[in-house]
C-alpha cells in the first residue's frame, strides 16, 4: 500500500542544501504497523512530514513515494489534498498546537468529513459521525464534549480529538509523529492500546515514530532505525530488539535503563553510553555517519557510505560494513 | 502524621522533610462561594542521608515539583518543616537562607530555558558563587568555574563560549556544573533527562552517579520514568495527588509494588521485554480513568475511583502511609493483603 523508495529530503539554507533524510525506503501492508525510532535530529519527523506532502516550504524530496500505486511526490497540490486527510491521516506530538483553539473539538471532526465529502452529507449527518467518531475514541461523555474547546479537555483526551479528526474519513493509513511523548505513562497506555484496536478493527497501517524503543516495541510489527538521516536497521521488532546488528541500534538498546537490570549492560551500576551527539546535517563525518560515535569503526567504515545490505536474510537489513563479525 | 521513611537509621539525614504540605486556594465558583482548595502537597514526610539518592516518582500534577521548589525553599509550605542539616530552612531569615543556599542547589529539566542565553558558561556557572565567602575573589571564582567544569566533563575552554554552541546533554552538564560550583551537600534534581536524548540520557545519569561516588553528593532525584528511578535511586516514593502513597528502597518498590497505584504505572509503563500489545491480550478491562493530577477533594482515597481494588472503606476513609514491612511502606487499607 505504502512503497517508499530512494527517498531524500534536501533543505535550502544560505549555505547551500542540506540533506536531512537520504537513502530511506520501506514499505508498509494494510493492518501492519511499522516504528521509526532515533533520536533528534535523525530525520525521522521529515520521512513522516514528506511522506504526506506537509514538508516546509525550504525543504523538497526526491525518490518516490507509491501510495496505492500513485506517487505522491509528483501529484499537483489539489490531487494530494484529496489523497491527504481522506486517505493518510496525521497525528502529532502536541495536539494542542495541532487543533484549532478557536473551534469546538466535534466541529473540528466534522470539518474534515464536510470538506472532503461536501456534496454527498449534510452538516448534521457530518456532526452525527463526529459524536460517532469521538465514542469510537472512547471520550467519555462525548455528546457533552462535542461543544468544548480544546484547551478544556486533558492532554490525553486533545490526542484523542486529534486520532478523530484523523480518522474522519477512514483513512487506510495513519501516520503518528511522537504520538505520546506529550503525555503520563498511563496516559500513554491508554492512547496506545487505542492505536492497537484501531488497527486491528479496520485494518489501517500505522506509521509510528517515537525516540523512545519501549512505545516502538509495544507498537509496531517492523521497525526502521534511523540515525542523522539514515535508515541504518529494519527488520521485524522482535528481532531488531533481540538481535541488533548495527552498532547504533546495541548503543541505543544497551545505553536503555530496563527494569529489573534486564538488557542494558550496568556496570557497576553504570549504564552504557554511546560517546558524543548525533551530528548536525551538513557536518557528518566521511563515509559511515555513525564512525565517529562507533566503538567498532575501522578505516575502511571511514572510506565509504556503507551500502543497505540484508546478510541476515532478506527481512533484517542493516548499513553495516562490519554487521556479520559483530553479531557472530 | 504519618510513618516517617528514614533513609537508615544510624546516619543522621541531610534532608528531613516533615509533615510538609502546601496548599492553594482556587478562585470561588461563585462571588459568595467558599474557596475550594487544591492540595498540591498534603502531609510529606521523607528524610535522605548523605550520599543517598531519592526517587520521586509520578505522573503530572501529583505535586512533585511542587514538592522539589518546597525542599529548595523557594516556595513556602503552607505546612510542615524542611530541616537541612537539622536546620529549619523556612524558619531562617532571608539573608540566613541565602547563605545556606551554596548547601544545596537544583537542576531542571529543560537545559535550553535554564541557561540564559546571553552570559557566557563562565558567567552561568560562576552565577551561585555569590553565595560562597570563600570564593570572593576573581582568581578563585575562575577556578571553581573549571573545576566544576572539569568534574562535568567539559574543558575549561568551555567557560567562554556561549550555550548555544552545546549541545542538549552538554547544556544539562553546563546545568550540572552550576549546581555543583558551591559544593553543595544535596542536589535537587527535576527531570534531569526527560528533555535529552537516550543516547546522551544515559551519559549524564552516569555522570549523576559519578558525582554521587567521588563527592558524597545527595540527590533528590524527581522523575516519571519508573526506569530511570530504579536506575538511580537507592529509596524511592510514589506520589499520588500531592501524597506519598508507597515509599521504600527503589528495587523492591519497583519490583513487588504493595499499592495499586504504583501497580499501575509499572503496568503502563513500556517494556522491551513483554511488549503491551501481547500482554494486555491477557488482562481485564481498564480501569476508570481519572487524571492522576490534584483536585479538590473529599474523603477517602485519592485514588480509589481509578483503583480496582477499592472496596467501601476506601470511599469513606482516607488511607494514612503505615510501614507494612522492616522498610516498606503503603497508604493503601488494602496494600497487607495484597502483597
Amino acid at each position: 500500500m505504502l512503497e517508499i523508495s530512494g527517498l531524500a529530503v534536501r533543505i535550502a539554507t544560505p549555505q547551500g542544501s542540506v540533506a536531512v533524510v537520504e537513502d530511506v525506503s520501506l514499505s508498509l501492508a494494510a493492518g501492519a504497523t511499522l516504528g521509526i525510532v532515533g533520536e533528534s535530529g535523525s530525520g525521522k519527523s521529515m520521512l513522516a512530514l514528506a511522506t504526506v506532502g506537509l514538508l516546509p516550504q525550504a525543504a523538497s524530496a526526491t525518490g518516490r513515494i507509491l501510495f496505492d500505486g500513485q506517487d505522491l511526490l509528483v501529484l499537483r497540490e489539489a490531487a494530494l489534498c484529496r489523497v491527504r486527510g481522506a486517505r493518510i491521516g496525521m497525528i502529532f506530538q502536541e495536539p494542542m498546537t495541532a487543533l484549532n483553539p478557536a473551534m469546538t473539538v466535534g466541529d473540528q471532526i466534522a470539518e474534515g468529513i464536510l470538506w472532503h465529502r461536501g456534496g454527498d452529507v449534510g452538516r448534521r449527518a457530518a456532526r452525527a459521525e463526529a459524536l460517532r467518531l469521538m465514542d469510537r475514541v472512547r471520550i467519555p461523555d462525548a455528546q457533552r464534549r462535542f461543544a468544548a474547546y480544546p484547551h478544556e479537555l486533558s492532554g490525553g483526551q486533545r490526542q484523542r480529538i486529534a486520532i478523530a479528526v484523523a480518522l474522519a474519513l477512514g483513512p487506510a493509513l495513519l501516520i503518528a509523529d511522537e504520538p505520546t511523548t506529550a503525555l503520563d505513562v498511563t496516559v500513554q497506555a491508554e492512547i496506545l492500546d487505542l492505536l492497537d484496536d484501531l488497527v486491528r478493527e479496520t485494518g489501517m497501517a500505522l506509521m509510528i515514530i517515537s525516540h523512545d524503543l519501549g512505545v516502538i516495541s509495544d507498537m509496531a510489527d517492523r521497525t526502521l532505525v534511523m540515525y542523522a538521516g539514515m535508515r541504518v536497521e529494519e527488520g521485524e521488532t522482535a528481532d531488531i530488539l533481540r538481535n541488533p546488528a548495527h552498532p547504533y541500534t546495541r548503543g541505543l538498546l544497551s545505553a536503555m535503563p530496563r527494569r529489573g537490570g534486564r538488557g542494558g549492560k550496568v556496570v557497576g551500576g553504570r549504564l552504557d553510553t554511546i560517546p558524543g551527539a548525533v551530528p548536525a546535517a551538513g557536518q557528518l563525518p566521511p563515509g559511515c555517519r555513525f564512525t565517529a560515535r562507533c566503538p567498532f569503526a575501522t578505516d575502511s567504515c571511514r572510506a565509504g557510505e556503507p551500502a543497505w545490505r540484508t546478510p541476515f536474510g532478506p527481512d533484517h537489513g542493516v548499513r553495516c560494513i562490519r554487521a556479520e563479525e559483530l553479531t557472530a | 502524621m504519618s510513618a516517617t521513611t528514614a533513609d537508615t537509621a544510624s546516619t543522621a539525614p541531610l534532608l528531613d522533610v516533615r509533615g510538609l504540605a502546601r496548599h492553594y486556594h482556587l478562585r470561588p465558583a461563585s462571588f459568595f462561594g467558599e474557596r475550594p482548595v487544591l492540595k498540591a502537597v498534603d502531609g510529606v514526610d521523607f528524610a535522605v542521608a548523605p550520599g543517598r539518592i531519592f526517587g520521586i516518582v509520578g505522573e503530572s500534577g501529583c505535586g512533585k515539583s511542587t514538592l522539589g521548589r518546597l525542599v529548595m525553599a523557594l516556595d513556602r509550605p503552607t505546612g510542615g518543616r524542611v530541616l537541612f542539616e537539622g536546620e529549619d530552612l523556612l524558619a531562617l531569615p532571608a539573608r540566613a537562607l541565602a547563605r545556606r543556599r551554596r548547601g544545596f542547589q537544583m537542576v531542571f529539566q529543560d537545559p535550553y530555558g535554564s541557561l540564559d542565553p546571553r552570559q557566557r558558561v563562565r558567567t552561568i556557572v560562576g552565577e551561585p558563587l555569590h553565595l560562597d565567602p570563600a570564593a570572593r575573589n576573581r582568581k578563585l571564582r575562575r577556578e571553581r568555574v573549571g573545576e566544576a567544569l572539569a568534574g562535568v566533563g567539559l574543558s575549561p575552554a568551555d567557560a567562554e563560549k556561549y550555550p548555544h554552541e552545546f549541545s542538549g546533554g552538554q547544556r544539562q552538564r553546563i546545568a550540572i556544573a552550576r549546581a555543583l560550583v558551591t559544593r553543595p551537600k544535596l542536589i535537587v534534581a527535576d527531570e534531569p533527562v526527560s528533555a535529552l536524548d537516550l543516547s546522551v540520557q544515559a551519559q549524564v545519569l552516569n555522570l549523576l552517579l559519578d558525582l554521587r561516588d567521588r563527592h558524597g553528593l545527595a540527590l533528590l532525584f524527581i522523575s516519571h520514568n519508573l526506569a530511570v528511578v530504579e536506575h538511580v535511586a537507592d529509596r524511592v516514593a510514589v506520589m499520588y495527588r500531592g501524597r506519598f502513597v508507597e515509599t521504600g528502597a527503589a528495587s523492591e518498590v519497583l519490583h513487588r509494588p504493595l499499592h495499586p497505584y504504583t501497580r499501575l504505572l509499572l503496568d503502563a509503563e513500556p517494556n522491551l521485554d513483554a511488549p503491551r500489545r501481547l500482554r494486555r491480550r491477557a488482562a481485564a478491562a481498564p480501569p476508570q480513568q481519572q487524571p492522576a493530577a490534584a483536585a479538590p477533594e473529599s474523603a477517602g482515597c485519592a485514588f480509589a475511583p481509578r483503583c480496582p481494588l477499592a472496596v467501601e472503606r476506601c470511599r469513606a476513609e482516607t488511607p494514612i502511609l503505615r510501614g507494612l514491612d522492616a522498610d516498606r511502606a503503603a497508604a493503601c487499607h488494602r496494600a497487607g493483603e495484597t502483597a
